[in-house]
């Protein structure tokens, strides 16, 4: 028997490029294979153990993010985050995770391949971004560091603005595998106006018998 | 047409009159500058006279300058699929080569077999339609067609929108609507605090009523109107936080101050000149902390005999041609008034080369600085006087005026001639926003109109939509309210001073307020119109007033006044006036109808913006998608998801693809993508009891490693989800939900948590979309599975039924649970959904050796139905027990779980409800069609028809040669082998036998009995 292929893996917008409107005024681009956890815990229980485990305590303010290098706990209700890693250590720092709340009650649930991250840069992104959802993005109301999850179209997904990123104006948004071509395509419908091409959804699928 | 526009002005106006543009109306060339809307370039060119009225067919002129004109609609455009019907000529801006047609009348617009209509008005009396409802039976019937076909406006487009749209969301500190003094200095005001503004303005340019009084009258700061305009203009531009949106009209003033803003982006550009990266046009959706409503008010005409010939216009609506366009749109020009404003604009239009020969005013009281102004203009004065008739078919061509003796005409008549009739009736402030934000109106004795009075929302009205007419009034109620506005936004607001105006105007002043000017005609054959979109007269007010329908709100949709597409906007308060005098009482007594949503009427395509064609709605599919698609899958939406519903192959039909799909699954090996399933991660030392009280059955003693199948009911006791859940750990379980039901039970079990059960220490997060998860089914799957996985040996005598295993496929971590939705042995294999695809095209190379098929949803649920086992969604709706499916050995006695109070109703504990069975045909090729009634009889009785139950699901199955199917029936289960009948819609009804629901088992005993 053929030896079987080394496993490949795909992200959701695997078959998407990144876009790019005129003179910069916004790129977009998938970040596939981020890792990402759900961590559901008592702030107070959870927070210093895992501050001296990772150097990184939970946010408890709401709507914020807190990161240390390349890991991140992002805000997503009093008792939920989600925890962000590079791709490389992420297994990693779960066990860690994991290893430091032993006696604690928690749920740490690896949501990495479940979400992807569209990152939407550049001046107009906020402009951008506001065509697809109600929250308010103004500088002054939605700063470094928030997260919020709202919909975006008809696509439930989460914002991110992180605090440390060269760009002020550098927006990830987590969304759901199945939800991802769908929302890609109208962020770049949404980026017409300043020049990014236009993208159709997968479609020609045949619904209809005979 | 030639090329000389002969009511154009010499000089004046905003238009670039260095650039000719050429324009189509009614197929006639006309030519215009860029500048001009397309009313104000037909004016230039002497056509007053641009539609016919809805009902009777009559002359339509323009009455107005901007979107407040009631009758004066075209269809703009020859694209079928662009066209725009109903556009107010007053609003749309010519460009080059703009096709614009007259509505509502055939063959053209000055020889229209419609007008037949106005003979028959007498036969066409107020309240036409009700009174056909109450006729004999079959008399509306009769009617409709007729009315149908000669009532109406222009056509909708015929084929899809070939545009793009854009919604847009906003959130600001002051929202500004109108862009006019009031609302210029309002911006300016909340602009200088440093807040968030939006200043939406409904025309191409700011200004508002600035620009339509004589620049070389006025001064503000010493400038010219433009000037100062534009310096407000360039400070406002000039701060970040302040958006200027023109071409944008505020439509809808909704809860929350969340106000609907519609912009026409593209509209006024020719069509090879839009930029295609450009929306045609945004909706703006707007939630504003407060709101500044600077919407200026609109002038009302007079009721009067025959008035609504083409060439009689607002007398505002003049000054804002002359001003704004460089057009005076008559040569010579009579003026009727009842108030003061109607005399600036006399002296206005002479001022401007026109003749005007006449100044009617109802009022015997006449400013004596009028009085001197106008005899200095040569201007005849007809003081106390009354229009008692006007002349003209398709252009007024003389007026005929008589005094007045208290409330009645008298004298003898004078006859005038003219080609332009300015009417001025008094000003409405324009309070539509107000009153849709739920702010309620009051009557002002002062004006004679409804105006601003408690507000509900965070807003307030400045300006003339206050009821402050004079310009020096909105200036200084703009800046109050901008900056009390941003003071309540939580700014530190200092007010800009006002300009300083030399010239400016007065308001009103006093007005006499006649609600029909009286003339010698005999009411019951004066023409005068109230509603001039609608064509609704004073005869049909006082009609409906003598019938019984004398409220406001019922004589509007009696008569139809003010329902049309201008909602009335000039004709409302002459309404009330009407209906006030024919009832005997005050304007106030009678009160106000209520204004709705939307201001004007809005594309459907703005609203749906963005979310249209491609890109209406997600379409959610799995890490399998693309082979799926390649492999030529027919899909089925489910929910949001696209499912393979089956793979035909090249020349095979759908029917056979299933037959196909579901034989190998059951006899040698299949496989279903089944990632869409929902996935719920239970975590917590609770989570036992936690599911105890979720599920019907018992949860405390399934060890780690086991799996089981649970029912989820409603707090009524019908079945809402059903899944198998596993143990992870003691703690720790992975529970599946169906693909439909997966958001829905997530959102109810964390709402079960935080509210009712605070006490449970459990938390519960979505995992659905981490595994892509492959169903590997049939005799075969065992094999196939030991050969996939790196470590584990399938085998169900070591890996039992109703288990499941960590293990490894290529080095990647999965989770391979013996569960089976078939019946047939089955494992379902997660791994997480990056590596989906590629696990896959695993399984479909290795399970190529063992002629593994790839089976569908339909072949997944045929399979299932030759078990026996319900789809909820399919066998349930929402009525259905656990005992109704069979499945009462699943609901625990032992302990309390959700919707088990409802369980002991005598409705639900009843022995007769329906009951889940299996139907045989008599014939077993004869297929039920799913949803069909069961019956007890073999005839139709007549109807209503006793019916048993219906047939939730139907198949042809390749496994046991036959049809099956599954029904709810009355007392299902005590009728086994009982003869019923399920009706069909063309034939007898269909003899089945009544059976259990697994079939494979009742073939498999059968087998046995026989080889036994």
């Amino acid at each position: 028997m053929a030896e079987p292929r080394t496993p490949f893996r795909r992200s959701p917008l695997f078959h998407r490029r990144p876009l790019e409107g005129e003179a910069g005024a916004v790129r977009i681009a998938e970040r596939p294979f981020l890792g990402k956890f759900i961590l559901r815990a008592d702030a107070h229980a959870a927070g210093d153990r895992l501050r001296a485990a990772l150097g990184l305590g939970l946010p408890t303010e709401p709507l914020m993010s807190a990161s240390q290098g390349d890991i991140s706990f992002l805000w997503l209700g009093p008792d939920e985050w989600m925890l962000v890693t590079a791709q490389a250590d992420a297994q990693e720092r779960a066990s860690t995770a994991r290893g430091v709340l032993v006696g604690v009650h928690y749920q740490l649930a690896d949501v990495s391949d479940y979400y992807t991250a569209i990152e939407v840069v550049g001046p107009r992104a906020r402009e951008l971004l506001l065509k697809l959802t109600t929250l308010d993005l103004h500088p002054r109301v939605f700063r470094g560091g928030m997260v919020a999850g709202s919909m975006f179209g008809r696509a439930n997904a989460f914002l991110w603005l992180p605090l440390a990123t060269r760009d002020a104006n550098a927006f990830n948004l987590f969304v759901r595998w199945s939800m991802a071509d769908y929302l890609w395509c109208l962020i770049a419908e949404a980026g017409r106006e300043w020049g990014v091409p236009e993208e159709a959804p997968i479609k020609g699928e045949r619904l209809t018998i005979g | 047409m030639s090329k000389t526009q002969p009511y154009r002005l010499p000089k004046g106006g905003r238009i670039d009159r260095g650039r000719t543009i050429s324009f189509s109306f009614g197929g006639w060339a006309f030519h215009g500058h860029p500048g001009d809307t397309l009313a104000s370039a037909l004016l230039a060119n002497g056509q007053h006279m641009v539609a016919r009225s809805f009902k009777y067919h009559r002359p339509r002129g323009i009455l107005g300058a901007g979107s407040e004109d009631p009758a004066a609609l075209v269809q703009i455009g020859d694209d079928a699929n662009r066209t725009d019907p109903n556009t107010r000529a007053s609003e749309q801006e010519i460009y080059d080569s703009l096709i614009a047609r007259a509505q509502n009348c055939w063959p053209t617009l000055t020889y229209d077999v419609g007008a037949m209509n106005d003979l028959i008005a007498p036969f066409v009396p107020a309240g036409f339609y009700y009174k056909t409802f109450k006729g004999p039976l079959g008399n509306w019937m009769w009617f409709e067609p007729f009315i149908r076909a000669a009532a109406g406006l222009g056509h909708a487009p015929s084929g899809p929108d070939p545009d793009r749209y854009e919604a847009v969301n906003r959130h600001c500190d002051v929202l500004v609507v109108g862009g006019g003094p009031t609302g210029l200095m309002a911006a300016l005001a909340a602009g200088r605090a440093g807040a968030r503004v939006i200043l939406a303005e409904e025309t191409a340019e700011l200004g508002g009523a600035l620009l339509s009084r004589d620049p070389e009258a006025l001064r503000l700061n010493d400038a010219a109107p433009v000037e100062w305009i534009a310096g407000v203009r360039a400070e406002l531009e000039a701060r970040d936080e302040v958006t200027i949106l023109t071409r944008t009209t505020a439509f809808g003033y909704y809860s929350h101050n969340f106000v609907g803003l519609w912009e026409r982006v593209t509209d006024h550009l020719p069509e090879a000149e839009r930029p295609r990266r450009l929306p045609r046009q945004r909706l703006w959706r707007v939630r504003a902390k407060e709101v500044v409503l600077a919407t200026g008010a609109v002038e009302r005409p007079l009721v009067f005999h025959q008035n609504d010939r083409p060439g009689i216009m607002l007398a505002g609506a003049v000054r804002t041609y002359m001003h704004r366009y460089g057009v005076l749109p008559g040569k010579r020009i009579v003026v009727a008034t009842n108030n003061d404003s109607g005399w600036d604009a006399a002296l206005d239009m002479a001022q401007a080369g026109g003749e005007v020969v006449a100044v009617i005013d109802l009022r015997a009281d006449i400013a004596p600085r009028h009085l001197a102004e106008a005899s200095q203009a040569g201007i005849a004065i007809h003081a106390n006087a009354t229009i008692v008739g006007t002349e003209g078919r398709h252009r007024i061509r003389g007026v005929s005026v008589r005094a007045m003796s208290g409330a009645a005409a008298s004298g003898r008549p004078v006859e005038i001639a003219c080609d332009l009739l300015a009417v001025a009736g008094g000003w409405t402030p324009n309070a539509a926003l107000f009153s849709q934000s739920r702010g309620k109106l009051r009557y002002d004795g002062a004006i004679e109109a409804f105006r601003p009075g408690r507000s509900w929302q965070n807003e307030r009205s400045a300006g003339a939509a206050n009821g402050a007419f004079a310009m020096a009034d909105c200036f200084s109620e703009g800046v109050r309210a901008g900056a009390q506005a941003a003071t309540a936004a939580g700014f530190d607001a200092s007010p800009p001073p006002a300009p300083r105006i030399v010239g400016g105007q007065a308001g009103q002043g006093s007005i006499r307020v006649v609600p029909e000017l009286p003339s010698h005609v005999a009411p019951h054959r004066t023409r005068a119109f109230v509603d001039l979109q609608d064509d609704v007269t004073t005869k049909d007010l006082r009609l409906a007033v003598k019938e019984g329908y004398s409220s406001v709100e019922h004589a509007k949709r009696y008569t139809t006044a003010g329902m049309g597409t201008d909602q009335g906007k000039v004709a409302n308060l002459n309404t009330f006036g009407l209906l006030a005098s024919a009832r005997g009482e005050s304007v106030p007594a009678i009160g106000t109808t209520t204004y709705r949503q939307p201001y004007k009427p809005v594309t459907i395509g703005a609203i749906a913006g963005q979310h249209a064609g491609d890109h209406f709605a997600p379409r959610r599919t799995t890490p399998m998608h693309d082979w799926h698609k390649r492999q030529g899958a027919i899909f089925e939406p489910v929910g949001e998801w696209l499912r393979a519903r089956a793979y035909p192959k090249q020349g095979e039909s759908f029917e056979d693809a299933v037959q196909r799909e579901s034989k190998a699954a059951r006899t040698a090996i299949g496989v279903l993508d089944a990632s869409t399933l929902g996935k719920i991660d239970v975590r917590g030392p609770d989570a036992r009891t936690f599911l105890n009280r979720v599920y019907t059955n018992a949860w405390m003693k399934l060890a780690p490693g086991r799996c089981r199948y649970g029912l989820m009911l409603g707090e009524d006791g019908m079945v809402v989800d059903d899944g198998v859940t596993a143990c992870i750990a003691d703690d720790h379980f992975h529970m599946t939900t169906t693909t439909g039901g997966a958001a829905g039970v997530l959102s109810t079990l964390e709402d079960y948590l935080q509210t009712e059960w605070p006490d449970l220490k459990v938390y519960l997060t979505t995992v659905t979309e981490q595994w892509a998860v492959a169903a590997v089914c049939g005799p075969q799957s065992a094999r196939l599975v030991s050969e996939l996985c790196d470590d584990l040996d399938a085998d169900p005598a070591g890996f039992e039924f109703m288990t499941w295993r960590d293990a490894h496929i290529g080095g990647v971590p999965v989770r391979v649970f013996s569960i089976s939705f078939t019946g047939e042995l089955s494992y379902e294999i997660n791994i997480p959904a990056t590596y989906g695809l590629w696990l896959w095209e695993q399984v479909l190379e290795k399970g190529a050796l063992h002629g593994i098929t790839p089976y569908g949803t339909e072949a997944m649920h045929l399979l299932r139905a030759e078990k026996g086992f319900i789809i909820v969604g399919q066998e349930t709706d929402g009525t259905v027990t656990p005992d109704d499916l069979g499945l009462g050995g699943m609901v625990k006695k032992s302990a309390d779980f959700i919707g088990r109070r409802s369980l002991s109703r005598s409705d639900t504990a009843r022995t007769d409800r329906k009951q889940l069975v299996g139907l045989l045909t008599d014939d077993p090729n004869v297929v039920l069609m799913e949803g069909a009634h069961v019956i007890e009889t073999a005839a139709e009785s007549a109807p209503p028809v006793p019916m048993l139950g219906h047939v939730t699901s139907s198949y042809f199955s390749p496994n046991l040669d036959r049809s099956i199917a599954m029904a709810l029936v009355k007392s299902g289960r005590s009728r086994m082998g009982d003869k019923l009948f399920v009706s069909r819609r063309d034939g007898a009804p269909i003899p089945v036998t009544v059976s259990g629901t697994d079939f494979l088992a009742a073939k498999d005993s059968a087998t046995e009995a026989k080889n036994g």
